[in-house]
């Protein structure tokens, strides 16, 4: 498998377990308590594949599109914390978010953000490697 | 706006190279020898110069920059 694809595969493939993992935080029961487990175990699963590939080479083209992936990434998580922190105070009009578990919402929410951050950085690396 | 044209391809054949060869000796993924040859990726100048240097050739030879016809 070349690198560009284990590095697209591993960060999306992270990506998804890392929305997966605090997807299923939201829900209180051993179900998901098992399935977040298993998404957490595949992230690790997922790193060592990434750092691996990594290892394996030093090439201008990977390190420039990577690295111009990441920038893009964080340009657009940016913009959506942006959105969020113009939204959050919107939350406060539904009625029942005065008991809405805020640390324990907003520790999970982490994961997700983490997920599309690494989904993001998978999917435009590859776009730039296929230009 | 300048492109990149390279005589990577025609030196390359001529010292009957493979892209896989050429990128190990030079230390890059086939892929970006590929992208260099077809005019996709504009090389740093170290690489210029490894290329250059495993054709026996100035960067000149290897690289230039034309303007567009567009």
């Amino acid at each position: 498998m070349s690198v560009k694809t284990q590095i697209f595969l591993a960060k999306t493939f992270a990506g998804l377990c890392w929305i997966g993992a605090g997807v299923s935080g939201y829900f209180d029961s051993v179900f998901t308590d098992v399935l977040q487990i298993i998404f957490l175990a595949s992230v690790v699963i997922a790193l060592i594949v990434l750092v691996k590939a990594k290892r394996e080479i030093y090439d201008e083209m990977f390190l420039e599109n990577y690295q111009h992936a990441q920038a893009k990434t964080e340009d657009v998580m940016h913009g959506v914390f942006c959105i969020a922190t113009v939204l959050t105070p919107f939350l406060k009009l539904v009625p029942s978010s005065a008991s809405w578990d805020w640390p324990l919402i907003m520790a999970w929410t982490f994961f997700v953000i983490l997920g599309i951050q690494n989904l993001i950085t998978g999917i435009l690396f590859w776009k730039y490697e296929e230009a | 706006m300048p492109v990149l044209k390279t005589r990577m391809y025609e030196f390359r054949k001529a010292l009957n190279l493979q892209q896989a060869e050429l990128a190990e000796m030079v230390g890059v993924r086939r892929e970006t020898i590929g992208k260099l040859e077809n005019g996709r990726y504009n090389p740093s100048l170290k690489l210029a110069m490894d290329i250059a240097k495993v054709f026996n050739k100035t960067v000149e030879e290897v690289f230039t920059f034309e303007d567009d016809e567009d």
